[in-house]
């Protein structure tokens, strides 16, 4: 086997994600949220969802395939924004350089929040780093 | 005078380099304690990465005293 060899195997473009969008603290009822990831070309591919009466919003896993060999970098260029009242804010942002699902979280999250006044920062996880407005826990 | 980068410290800056499309990301990246001096003296390195088939303009490097 050559160390260029490929073997493609399923990868986790972006994990499920769900959480709650505040705005001063109160649900961003009907607030459009866009999901962009992008890892083939700087496009990119985006899906939209708009958040219930309190602010819930979801996406699905998105997946797709990869030939991995040694000298290509795996990453998928994660992005969130939401328009609310008219203004557009960016709550995550993120290079995942993991195939696993929910890398990007350092595990599955649990009561993700986001607060669109809140100034998207760096946070760290076990596996990297993302900037975002949003908060999570862990589960067991 | 600024002291070298230790080895582990320059492979995680290599592989953080991956994770940085554009200023949102860059704002992370530069939050690195080993960037918190003079941290207003940056500059994003871009250069078309790939083969003609796949190419894109990707976050490239990082400059550091050492």
């Amino acid at each position: 086997m050559s160390m260029f060899s490929e073997s493609e195997q399923e990868v986790i473009l972006f994990s499920p994600i769900e959480g709650v969008i505040t705005y001063e603290g109160r649900p961003a009822v009907g607030a459009k949220v866009a999901r962009t990831v992008s890892w083939k070309d700087s496009k990119g591919e985006t899906e939209t969802t708009v958040t219930n009466e309190i602010g819930r919003f979801s996406f699905s896993p998105k997946k797709d395939s990869f030939k991995h060999n040694s000298v290509v970098q795996f990453v998928a260029h994660q992005q969130i924004f939401v328009v609310f009242e008219g203004k557009e804010y960016q709550i995550w942002g993120n290079g995942k350089l993991e195939k696993e699902e929910y890398a990007e979280f350092g595990g599955k999250p649990k009561n993700l929040r986001c607060e669109l006044t809140q100034e998207p920062d760096r946070v760290d996880t076990k596996n990297g780093w993302v900037v975002t407005s949003c908060q999570w826990e862990l589960e067991d | 005078m600024m002291s070298e980068l230790m080895p582990r410290i320059s492979a995680e800056i290599a592989e953080d380099v991956y994770r940085v499309q554009d200023a949102f990301m860059l704002k992370g990246f530069m939050k690195r304690s080993e960037f918190s001096i003079k941290a207003e003296d940056k500059v994003q390195l871009k250069a078309e990465v790939g083969s003609r088939l796949i190419n894109t303009l990707d976050g490239f490097g990082i400059c550091a005293v050492g």
